[in-house]
């Protein structure tokens, strides 16, 4: 059986750690026997003492710690315990670590790993359920990337870890966690068609398609935690009204993936794109913007995108549900593009 | 006294988590347990603990150590009576064999869109005879029934026709022959009775007539079809069909369109095809299985060779040459006295001011040489 992703995650420290004496480990609660929030560091305390560092609640200062320590040649993989606490890590990553390559003119890389448990649908209310990775969209220097289950979580850790000298945050949804990890085999994982599309790069985005002879209706954006959902109503959009819909899953959202998708869109003509982030200056809004750019002529519609309501993540289960993006949604905006 | 048994089951820990695993069971069959006895260590993604007996009682386990089972699913049973536990232990277990089964079915029920579905129920077609890679849609459910479709066609000794009528055979069951048999369609004097073509895969009708291989040919002919029309587009596919006409004793028979206009001093050969909008004027001679297309204009005195194209909108002036084989683009404009060689092209749009050589492919204004025609 396949591993699920958090033990991905968990197996890829384990080995970076050991190929690795640079690569530390910072974070609040990541020691054994708890081994983290959502035991992604699970061992890694017990089998490297002094390469694991527990610390104080204090965001701020753990990542002006852990932007120090790859200033000065270490690969430190910093974990922020919810993404929500972001906001107060945001002053050392945006005028810090990610301007100090340039500040300092090329003498300093920042070769620092952000990673962050994002998303919402467990009822753990609007400080402890977003999608922050969007509030960073706009910084000039920050790879973000956000897997999915049918990426190698792992593998891409890995990657940014030791081979990427500049700052990564890697975003991690709680819903996929669990999830046991869908191994593509022959191109093929269930009903599904995968292709890698662009097989060099390290962070692949991939092609899911349920006909690869046919040209799909419409293509499919999403990435993260949305993927689950994305192919659910992909299925039920080809199952109920014969809609081929293509999905397209990157796992780095910045900088942005235009390259790897708009072929797909100039061929389809329709676009939609899906994320659990509000739907308001979100990432399908740049994605859009530049989709427009480079397949104007070939759009047959405008692009759609679907994502959360303009409120906070509410605590209750019922009323989540309303506000963050559901399967049905993502059904509805690919049958009315599908449609025009 | 109701024997009472008691249901043990993996409590929802995480919120995170749909499934655990039994790691090791600390009690066998049969055992007495204390209230607070630690009966089963269970894994969940996010926790390790142990599942305690909240009753006193002798523990009949369901699930064997090494399972993954779901969360809230019962994993053992806790009574007074073992006769009663074994009962309702045989009661689970059915019940979850009853599921277990429930779900294979949906799996190996063939995975369709409901169109598909819809479709089949209509024609009465069972989903797991289309074998399809993937999900089964409703162009594989169409696909499926035109394989299926049973022959119905009347055998070529059964072709019916007004005896009034000469009754022709379409060479070839492709798009021309479509507009083919709607000009023979106008012409009082013939029938069309059926297609003959040499793909084995041609369809069995078209436009409501029998289509058959061209092996069959002999009982067409035995059957008395004596004539025969073509619009096989490769000029050498027509002459080819033109010596067959000649060794079965086959009239090839021209068709011309009511609307277009062939002057009375004009004269066709064999198997010519003049399309609607055509114009073949005074004095030009026509040679054998040409085709002059749709508005294409051939001015007085000009001799168009055997099997050559003249496609649609072409304008010729007069006193020109048109060798065998060749193609006179969409659009063309020949100017008067040209001779275009044998097999040659002449682009859409060109206009011909010089002679053409043999196999030469001329484009623009003015056409000039830019290649050789190859193959056939």
């Amino acid at each position: 059986m396949a591993e699920r992703y958090v033990e991905s995650l968990n197996r890829a420290l384990h080995e970076m750690m050991a190929d690795d004496e640079r690569v530390y480990l910072i974070g609040e609660d990541v020691h054994d026997p708890y081994g983290g929030a959502f035991k992604v560091t699970r061992g890694l305390s017990t089998a490297y003492p002094n390469r694991v560092l527990g610390a104080p609640i204090s965001e701020a200062a753990i990542t002006g710690f852990a932007a120090g320590m790859a200033l000065r040649g270490l690969r430190p993989v910093l974990e922020i315990m919810f993404g929500d606490f972001l906001t107060l890590a945001a002053d050392q990553l945006v005028n810090g670590a990610t301007k100090f390559n340039w500040m300092y003119n090329g003498r300093v890389t920042v070769p620092l790993v952000v990673r962050a448990p994002m998303g919402g649908r467990r009822g753990y209310g609007p400080t402890h359920s977003q999608s922050l990775e969007t509030l960073f969209f706009n910084v000039p220097g920050l790879t973000i990337l956000a897997p999915s289950h049918f990426h190698d979580p792992g593998a891409l850790l890995r990657h940014a870890v030791l081979e990427d000298a500049s700052p990564v945050l890697f975003v991690e949804n709680k819903l996929l966690y669990p999830l046991r990890l869908e191994q593509p085999e022959n191109g093929r994982a269930g009903d599904w068609h995968v292709e890698v599309v662009a097989p060099e790069s390290p962070y692949p985005t991939l092609r899911l398609v349920a006909d690869p002879a046919e040209t799909p209706t419409v293509t499919l954006l999403a990435y993260g935690g949305m993927a689950p959902l994305a192919l659910e109503a992909a299925m039920n959009a080809l199952v109920r009204d014969e809609i081929l819909v293509e999905v397209l899953l990157p796992s780095r959202v910045k900088p942005f993936p235009v390259a790897d998708v708009a072929g797909f869109v100039r061929k389809s003509g329709r676009a939609v794109i899906a994320e659990e982030s509000p739907r308001e200056g979100g990432w399908g809004a740049e994605m859009a913007a530049r989709l427009m750019e480079s397949a104007f002529a070939d759009l047959r519609a405008p692009i759609a995108r679907v994502g959360a309501k303009e409120t906070p993540i509410p605590a209750s289960m019922p009323l989540e549900k309303h506000v963050l993006p559901q399967v049905a949604d993502i059904e509805a905006a690919l049958r009315a593009v599908a449609r025009s | 006294m109701r024997e009472e048994v008691f249901v043990v089951s993996v409590p929802q820990l995480g919120v995170n988590d749909d499934t655990a695993t039994i790691v090791e069971w600390f009690v066998a069959e049969g055992d007495e347990v204390a209230v607070g006895a630690a009966l089963c260590a269970v894994e969940t993604a996010k926790a390790s603990y142990e599942v305690e007996a909240e009753v006193a009682g002798r523990v009949v386990p369901l699930a064997a150590a090494g399972t993954e089972i779901r969360v809230r699913d019962p994993i053992a049973l806790i009574g007074a009576d073992m006769d009663a536990l074994d009962t309702e232990r045989r009661r689970l277990l059915a019940a979850q064999e009853t599921e277990t089964q429930a779900a294979a079915a949906v799996e190996a029920e063939a995975k369709a869109t409901d169109q598909a579905r819809r479709l089949a129920a209509e024609l009465g077609i069972n989903l797991t005879e289309i074998a399809t890679d993937g999900i089964i849609r409703e162009k594989h459910v169409r696909a499926f029934v035109e394989k299926q479709a049973p022959d119905d066609r009347p055998t070529p000794a059964e072709i019916k026709w007004n005896p009034d009528r000469k009754p022709v055979m379409i060479y070839g069951a492709g798009r021309g022959a479509v507009t083919l048999k709607e000009c023979l369609d106008t012409d009082r004097d013939v029938q069309v009775v059926c297609f003959v073509d040499d793909d084995p895969q041609h369809p069995l009708w078209l436009k409501g007539l029998p289509v058959y291989h061209r092996d069959r040919l002999a009982e067409i002919v035995t059957r008395g079809v004596s004539y025969l029309a073509t619009e096989i587009a490769a000029g050498v596919v027509r002459l080819r069909i033109r010596e067959l006409c000649d060794e079965r004793g086959l009239h090839l028979i021209n068709a011309v369109h009511p609307r277009a206009f062939v002057s009375p001093s004009a004269t066709l050969g064999r198997g010519n095809f003049i399309k609607a909008g055509a114009v073949v004027a005074t004095g030009t001679v026509v040679g054998d299985c040409c085709v002059i297309d749709n508005g294409a204009i051939v001015a007085h005195d000009n001799i168009l060779d055997d099997a050559c194209h003249l496609t649609p909108g072409v304008s010729l002036g007069s006193g020109i040459r048109v060798g065998s084989l060749a193609i006179v683009g969409i659009g063309a404009a020949v100017a008067t006295g040209v001779t275009i060689g044998r097999r040659a092209i002449v682009s859409p749009g060109a206009a011909v001011v010089k002679d053409v050589p043999d196999d030469a492919v001329v484009e623009g204004v003015p056409a000039k040489i830019v290649g050789r025609r190859k193959g056939e």
